[in-house]
């Protein structure tokens, strides 16, 4: 088991890798106001646009393999719009009681597109960036160093609430809890297994509190930083054309273009 | 410059306006917004204790919410950690648990993670979170069983089944339809929906200025949310039965049709012809009434009405948000166990937007009542001393 928040990150040295992280949440946000404001057509384009970039970083492989994630969302998505969106007349065919229209295939094409185009966004950029470095990089950006700790700390919390949760499995067996047989048995189960678990979990709060007081936590002082995050200058660059594109996809948003 | 395309589509139309579940999403953006320039300035108080509690409620929200959706059920329990930070550290702690639970969730290699589905639900969270803290304050979960401010649930319970009543009675005579085309049906639903509102507040506000005026210590409080209990029980069992087995209900339309929701089952002969079906429907629900009544009678058990308020208020709440949501960003479907529901009001007849309005409502009631439960339980099993480490821990449940 790992306790470091590495989540989906694989190490690299490519352009992608090198990137600020907040140029990268820039980025990632424009994409998305694109894909959520644009006409659909826009999606073609964004796809484009999010492989090059996985190609140009050698991050395709992952990309592609982390795909199976949104796979039952994107088809339950395109079943049920094709089959069940109210009202649509154009039936191309029928099975039984389901229509397949036109229409639903059209919107659950176009609501599939937008999920797509925003799910590969956001894992490319979360191959591509760890979340310490993330983190550093917002509480450095003025970023509230509490809030960054809230994060960090529960990103951590999950693995080790569920290694908790083997080792609490094991003890209450150890000690003659039955976890199989009907399902009114197991539902029974759940109460010496969950309970331990979350009172334990809280209890923690506790002594983490004094931990993080006897380190100073709470003091307004300035603080020092242990990692240090480069923000190379073309970066800022970046930054500043991807706000602008931000602004200009707005733009053409309320200006209504391509309605 | 041309606005004309600024206006709501209408019935059918498609191009030159904007869809109102878009509308609806927008001002669901523009609140959450302001919900999170709030959250932003109100954390900055925020205790150590405080801070370090919230990554545990959102590990406990993540954990549990991703096991019930690898379960694929129906509800989400995904709120047990934000209603208790909430409920300990005051609604705007809440409200940051509920956000960040949602933002983190979704980066998580975890089910119901790894992709944007549920960080577009995260002010849902918030004002769930918030709804937690305003529940605590008004004392959900620290009420003795001979608590003065009982009366004042009471009372709102009591405003509630009267307005439902007068719903029901409307429904049955004159009838509560809404035509777009016919200016006068606009005028009478509105009228019609401003009176039944005025009925429940003012059931309400009497009740509380009379029966349910209770002084500290009366003996009488603990019978009467009994009495509440049993009575809201039957209300809501007797609703279902309506709603599955009268006549025109759910399952007279699964008549083994091949356009009904399920071809080649047959259970229309399930739904039952009144008068029979009424008694049947009315007798069932008393039972069940009686049933809660008797459980609630026994040792503090009765408590927990107050706590359910809570839930089944949040619960309405978070369905109101969440379908706009959920019909604009995914119409409607977000490859979770609810899907199942939405597909299933979708062949009732239900519009997107309706369906998934349908979906919340059966599944968020039920799913806050759960949580907010859940938290009731682990707030007695906390120690004390964890408790008063946190700004409100004192005002919760004791004995």
């Amino acid at each position: 088991m790992t306790t470091r928040a590495s989540g989906y990150f694989l190490p690299g040295d490519d352009w992608l890798h090198r990137r600020n992280p907040a140029t990268k949440l820039l980025m990632f946000v424009a994409v998305l106001l694109a894909a959520f404001v644009l006409p659909p057509a826009i999606l073609v384009v964004l796809l484009i646009l999010v492989a090059v970039a996985a190609v140009t970083a050698g991050m395709l492989g992952p990309l592609l393999r982390s795909l199976r994630i949104p796979a039952v969302l994107i088809a339950s998505i395109l079943i049920v719009n094709a089959f069940f969106l109210p009202g649509a007349p154009t039936v191309i065919a029928s099975l039984g009681p389901v229509h397949l229209t036109a229409e639903g295939i059209l919107f659950g094409l176009t609501t599939a597109g937008r999920v797509l185009v925003a799910f590969c966004a956001s894992i490319l950029f979360l191959l591509t960036t760890l979340p310490d470095d993330l983190l550093e990089a917002l509480v450095a950006r003025g970023a509230s160093h509490r809030i960054a700790f809230v994060v960090l700390s529960a990103v951590q919390l999950v693995p080790q609430l569920q290694h908790r949760a083997a080792s609490i499995l094991d003890a209450q067996q150890a000690r003659g809890l039955s976890v199989q047989g009907s399902l009114l048995k197991r539902i029974r189960a759940l109460v010496p297994l969950v309970g331990p678990i979350l009172l334990g979990s809280l209890i923690d709060v506790r002594e983490r509190t004094f931990a993080l007081e006897a380190r100073a936590f709470g003091s307004g002082r300035p603080r020092t930083a242990y990692r240090i995050v480069p923000d190379p200058p073309a970066d800022r660059i970046v930054r500043w054309l991807t706000l602008l594109a931000m602004l200009g996809i707005l733009a053409a948003a309320v200006l209504g273009l391509g309605r | 410059m041309n606005v004309d395309w600024l206006t709501i589509c209408a019935e059918g139309q498609t191009e030159g306006c904007i869809p109102a579940v878009q509308l609806i999403y927008l001002i669901a953006i523009v609140i959450g917004a302001v919900v999170l320039a709030l959250i932003a300035r109100r954390s900055r108080d925020l205790s150590t204790a405080t801070l370090a509690l919230m990554p545990v409620a959102i590990a406990i929200n993540v954990a549990v919410g991703a096991l019930i959706v690898a379960l694929r059920l129906p509800i989400y329990l995904d709120s047990i950690g934000t209603v208790l930070v909430g409920v300990l550290a005051g609604p705007w702690a809440g409200a940051l648990t509920g956000l960040l639970t949602n933002l983190i969730w979704s980066i998580l290699p975890v089910p119901g993670g790894a992709g944007p589905t549920i960080a577009f639900f995260a002010p849902v969270a918030a004002v769930i979170g918030l709804m937690a803290g305003f529940w605590s304050r008004r004392g959900v979960f620290q009420l003795r069983s001979d608590d003065e401010r009982a009366g004042g649930f009471l009372a709102l319970a009591a405003g509630f089944a009267a307005s439902l009543v007068a719903l029901l009675v409307v429904q049955s005579t004159v009838g509560l339809s809404f035509d777009a085309a016919d200016p006068d049906s606009q005028t009478r639903f509105v009228t019609l929906g401003i009176v039944i509102v005025v009925i429940g507040v003012a059931v309400a506000w009497i009740s509380n200025r009379t029966i349910f005026r209770l002084r500290p210590g009366e003996p009488r409080t603990l019978s009467y949310l009994a009495v509440a209990t049993g009575l809201t029980t039957a209300g809501i069992v007797f609703v279902l039965l309506r709603l599955l087995f009268s006549s025109d209900g759910y399952f007279s339309t699964l008549n083994g049709s091949p356009e009904s929701a399920l071809p080649g089952t047959d259970l229309s002969g399930l739904a039952l012809a009144d008068p029979l079906g009424l008694i049947i429907e009315a007798a069932v629900a008393i039972l069940a009434g009686i049933a809660a009544w008797r459980w609630a009678t026994r040792g503090n058990r009765a408590r927990l009405f107050p706590v359910w308020i809570g839930g089944l208020t949040t619960g309405l709440v978070a369905a109101a948000m969440s379908a706009p949501i959920s019909a604009g960003v995914f119409g409607g479907v977000t490859g979770s166990g609810t899907d199942a529901l939405v597909a299933l009001y979708r062949t009732l007849g239900l519009s997107v937007f309706q369906s998934a309005f349908a979906q919340g409502l059966t599944s968020d009631p039920l799913d806050k009542t759960i949580s907010y439960t859940v938290v009731y339980a682990i707030l007695l099993a906390l120690p004390v001393t964890v408790r008063t480490m946190f700004s409100r821990g004192e005002t919760t449940v004791t004995e």
